[in-house]
């Protein structure tokens, strides 16, 4: 856990004329377990596509295993990738297995087909989401939570070295959730780097090495239960918001929903 | 069977074989993308390349074909960013195209008659030549279809995640709409640049009302098409109607009676 595999440096973006990041540096080592954490609107989901590539900030770069994430070329195959709100045509005519075989795309290369080995690494991502039962649906036929779960059997086919997360626990019921941040445990135990985001700061304490509070700024903490100390915590949800004051920027996470325990 | 005397009747059914099988496999992709519309637009806009070839002396087909990859170029042009929206874009391509077309025969001296087979097709027009040009472009479209075949399915389904593991999603569009255009030159005898689009609209969106596996569709898709095409050929030699507009009719109506079945006699 030394060598940074994800470096951003002095990120800013903005959607005309919002500023929705504005000089966000993170350093992400490998095999950590990070947790972006932060209110709606706040740049957590835009940071993510920057650094998978999928914007281009106006200002600063990324650097994905030493490399300048537009370069990444081949190396974008080791990266799995769990959208919030997949774009997704969900009456394409694709059964549960093909979809996450679609996963592999990269691995497999222009031209080939997949093979044995990429069918047992997608029915090993089946498993481990419990929907191997559901290989032969299609995906239309599935219900919110599944989707959410065919996404996440997705990333783990290609046998992620990085794995990047966009709140992948949202539509999923909370028995699913839990076994689903003890999955991401056992990959963070396999050395696999993961970055998750996530509203839910309580569960995310517990499993994530580091946390990072981000509203347009961003704010680092490589040591989280200093960070949400006990009473911290229970402040959060009792009340609509809590403030966490570290270095000389104070700042403040807003809860969207109710508590549901 | 007396149809098959016909030197061109044979060279006929031949281009048809192949137009069938392909534009099948060719519509499934354009109409799970949401491309039916904008491959109307660009079938049309193929008259404009035409009258064009005509107008500078060049090679109508040939003209045509990096015409309406023009036209898919420009409309992915005007609506990136979402600035204009793909059906204002397609309406705009549409219309400015075959009045482009209107404009240079206008100003052609003479105006030749030919225009209306390729408006309409003109089976008796197929020649030797045709049959190995479409046999050519045949090969590519098929090989193409083959060779980015898991990346189109991966483009269409979520271009996000493809664009995440790399592949080219802009290029794979623009492949689709260079096919498309390619699609048109081997069809032009038999169904005319008009109705081209039928044919890659009305087999798949029959076949996918049939199966939700897309290698069924694939395969449905190529049947219904093939029938329609042959038949219709047939069809139109018998009842001495125009081909084209028989085969489109022909797909017309399996198309509805497949609407019109109870689902559970379509499930799967």
């Amino acid at each position: 856990m030394e060598e940074p595999i994800i470096e951003v440096k002095n990120v800013s973006f903005c959607y005309p004329p919002l500023e929705v990041l504005e000089d966000v540096s993170l350093t992400v080592k490998k095999g950590e377990f990070l947790a972006i954490i932060g209110p709606n609107g706040g740049g957590k989901t835009t940071l993510l596509k920057i650094i998978l590539g999928l914007l281009k900030p106006q200002k600063g770069e990324v650097y994905i295993a030493g490399k300048r994430v537009e370069e990444l070329g081949k190396w974008r195959s080791k990266i799995g990738y769990v959208p919030q709100t997949a774009q997704i045509d969900y009456t394409f005519p694709i059964t549960v297995e093909e979809f996450v075989m679609t996963g592999r795309f990269g691995l497999i290369g222009l031209g080939r087909k997949p093979q044995a080995h990429d069918w047992e690494m997608v029915r090993k991502a089946l498993r481990e989401v419990k929907m191997e039962e559901w290989n032969k649906k299609q995906i239309g036929e599935l219900s919110g939570g599944q989707r959410q779960k065919i996404l996440i059997a997705r990333s783990l086919a290609l046998e992620p070295e990085i794995l990047i997360l966009d709140e992948p626990t949202t539509a999923v019921d909370p028995e699913s959730s839990e076994s689903f941040y003890e999955l991401l445990l056992r990959l963070h135990e396999q050395g696999i780097t993961i970055i998750t985001v996530s509203h839910d700061v309580g569960v995310v304490a517990q499993y994530a090495d580091s946390i990072a509070c981000l509203n347009r700024r961003l704010i680092k903490h490589d040591r989280p239960e200093e960070v949400i100390r006990e009473g911290v915590l229970e402040e959060m949800y009792g009340r609509e918001a809590a403030f966490f004051h570290h270095g000389t920027i104070p700042h403040i996470v807003v809860r969207e929903t109710p508590p549901e325990r | 069977m007396e149809i098959l005397r016909f030197a061109f009747m044979q060279r006929a059914l031949f281009i048809g074989l192949i137009v069938g099988v392909l534009g099948a496999t060719l519509g499934v992709f354009v109409v799970l993308k949401r491309l039916s519309f904008m491959g109307a637009g660009i079938s049309h806009a193929a008259f404009g390349g035409i009258a064009l070839g005509y107008f500078l002396g060049w090679d109508p087909i040939l003209t045509a074909v990096i015409f309406c990859i023009s036209v898919g170029i420009g409309i992915s042009m005007l609506i990136e960013n979402n600035r204009i929206k793909e059906d204002t874009a397609v309406g705009i391509f549409f219309t400015s195209t075959m009045a482009l077309g209107i404009l240079l025969i206008g100003l052609k001296e003479g105006y030749n008659i030919d225009l209306l087979g390729y408006l309409f097709g003109n089976i008796l027009a197929v020649s030797r030549e045709d049959l190995v040009i479409s046999l050519a472009i045949g090969v590519i479209i098929a090989f193409s279809l083959y060779f980015f075949f898991k990346e189109l399915v991966l483009s269409i389904l979520d271009p996000e995640m493809a664009r995440v593991i790399g592949l080219p999603v802009s290029f794979l569009h623009h492949l689709l709409v260079a096919l498309f255009a390619l699609f048109i030159v081997i069809s032009v005898r038999i169904v005319g640049i008009i109705l081209v689009s039928a044919l890659l609209t009305i087999p798949a969106a029959t076949a996918l009302q049939w199966s939700k596996n897309l290698r069924k569709v694939l395969v449905l898709s190529s049947i219904d098409s093939l029938g329609c095409v042959l038949g219709g050929l047939a069809l139109s030699y018998y009842l001495d109607t125009s081909p084209g507009a028989t085969i489109v009719i022909l797909a017309t109506v399996v198309f509805f009676t497949t609407f019109l079945l109870p689902l559970p006699l379509k499930k799967k």
